[in-house]
């Protein structure tokens, strides 16, 4: 067996737990959802439920709660593996520790940005959004997410055992381009103007965030342990 | 080289002729372009605010690549020093960026009759002042300092990748959102009048930052090293 | 030579938006000196305590 299959093997197996374990508690999945439902439903309360104003912002109230629900779903993403001692088998391993901690990164985006993207397709018909851009929603819900888990992991590296807030202040920051790419594809897309373009920008910061957040990760974790 | 003890000891001595050549500097610059400048035929007076602005929002951005730069060595080669430079240059790149927004603001009410406008430039001011106050939260979060120069220097170099990217999307977004309206990049170039006192303030800002920060690199270093047989020879006498 | 002091002072009636600038940007940078001097002695202080 060459090295590059072990690597792989110990992705899946590590992606493989954690889905699993995220499974038997269902309170992983459900609570950023309902956070993310009970968001989408303060905007109209506060806004008043005037369909052409709701229609306009639709884009970037779906944003913004996507933003903060799945930063706050990240945010006990190590703390558990922690606490028991299973990060410290990960640095004891002999494989790159950042691709064990992308498998627990992407676990957590399919345990948690998935419920989002499904229930943001139901508070887009709460708030009116143009049915043309229900795609272009998805799509980059679909890349935004996984953006938002990524940094939102080094964000509770960093703040380890510390308040659920301060993660929040480091990470919002950085969030900025995700969030300015999200509402100007959804901006064009109920234009009915191309947007792939500014698809392709986002899917040019994944590929640079992946390899880098994980890596800036590690090194966040590893201050934990001296 | 690299050690705490020498660093204080030269900052220290060097301590009084920064202040001197930072006080000199920062005074003729500010004087010369308060006092003695021309006045604006478009503005009139209320221009001369853009000898604090400019200079601050410059000074705003060249700490933050400074702590980034600082971060980096930290994180390469653990210099002790570099995570100290960063703590310390952090309150005081904050404390620019607020400068420059507060002025910014103050010189936008009466030109453009507004405190606020959603311009790209001052919204990634903005954006850099939060950065800031997440560095030093996160470092008075931690208690191990240390360990939260390590924390910092990941966050610095972080910014420094994304702070472009940020620049950029902001630029776009203004664009997409609203036609800029008021830009300060548009009006005549100035006449040498006018910008020969500015570059004399933008150096006297510059000393005055070096001058800041060994001043504020003598109370890191000595609060981190207290309890060094050093600090403890010469401050406590035991 | 008072009055050309007083036209700076009031500068077209701007004035007070300009020296409001010079007011905050000196505030700041004192509060910014001021801190690690005060940190210093506290620490001397807490230092001898000590003994």
């Amino acid at each position: 067996m060459t090295n590059r299959d072990n690597t792989l093997d110990w992705f899946m197996l590590v992606l493989r737990r954690d889905l699993t374990l995220s499974f038997r508690r269902s309170a992983t999945y459900i609570t950023p959802l309902i956070f993310f439902l009970i968001v989408v439903t303060f905007f109209p309360l506060a806004l008043g439920p005037s369909q052409s104003l709701l229609s306009s912002l639709a884009a970037g109230i779906i944003w913004i709660s996507a933003l903060l629900s799945s930063l706050l779903a990240v945010e006990g993403i190590f703390s558990e593996d922690y606490r028991d001692g299973t990060l410290d088998q990960y640095f004891v391993s002999s494989e790159p520790v950042f691709i064990l901690i992308f498998a627990k990164v992407l676990c957590h985006w399919l345990v948690c940005g998935a419920p989002i993207i499904l229930a943001s397709i139901l508070s887009s018909i709460f708030l009116y959004l143009p049915s043309g851009a229900l795609f272009a929603l998805i799509i980059s819900l679909l890349l935004g997410t996984l953006f938002m888990s990524l940094l939102g992991a080094l964000g509770a590296a960093l703040a380890l055992g510390k308040s659920a807030i301060l993660s929040a202040i480091i990470v919002l920051p950085f969030s900025i381009p995700t969030l300015l790419m999200g509402t100007a594809i959804m901006s064009a897309a109920v234009n009915q103007q191309d947007y792939s373009g500014f698809l392709s920008i986002m899917g040019a910061m994944l590929a640079v965030g992946i390899p880098g957040l994980c890596l800036l990760t590690v090194e966040a974790i590893l201050l934990n342990y001296e | 080289m690299g050690s705490p003890p020498h660093f204080y000891k030269w900052a220290t001595r060097s301590l009084p002729w920064l202040a001197g050549l930072a006080v000199i500097v920062f005074c003729v610059g500010l004087t010369w372009g308060i006092g003695f400048s021309p006045t604006d035929y478009k503005q009139g007076d209320v221009y001369r605010i853009i000898y604090i602005h400019v200079p601050s929002a410059i000074l705003a951005e060249s700490i933050y690549i400074f702590m980034a730069i600082s971060g980096f060595i930290s994180m390469v080669w653990r210099a002790k020093i570099a995570g100290m430079l960063i703590n310390s240059a952090a309150p005081i790149g904050a404390g620019f960026t607020l400068v420059a927004l507060l002025t910014g603001s103050i010189w936008g009410k009466p030109t453009w009759g507004t405190w606020w406008v959603w311009d790209a430039r001052l919204t990634s001011t903005l954006i850099l002042f939060f950065l800031y106050a997440a560095i030093i939260g996160l470092h008075s979060s931690i208690e191990n300092k240390t360990k939260g120069d390590r924390a910092v220097a990941i966050l610095a170099v972080l910014g420094v990748v994304i702070v472009p990217i940020i620049k950029k999307s902001v630029d776009w977004w203004q664009t997409l959102h609203q036609p800029s309206t008021f830009t300060l990049t548009s009006s005549p170039s100035m006449p040498p009048e006018m910008y020969l006192p500015l570059l004399v303030c933008v150096l006297g800002f510059y000393f005055l930052f070096i001058f800041m920060l060994t001043n504020s690199l003598r109370g890191e270093i000595i609060s981190r090293e207290r309890d060094k047989s050093w600090v403890k020879k010469q401050f406590f006498k035991y | 030579m008072l009055d050309s002091l007083q036209l700076l002072f009031i500068m077209d009636g701007k004035g007070p938006y300009v020296w409001a600038c010079l007011l905050i940007l000196i505030i700041v940078i004192f509060i910014n000196l001021i801190i690690p001097v005060i940190r210093l002695k506290r620490i001397y202080r807490e230092g001898t305590l000590e003994e």
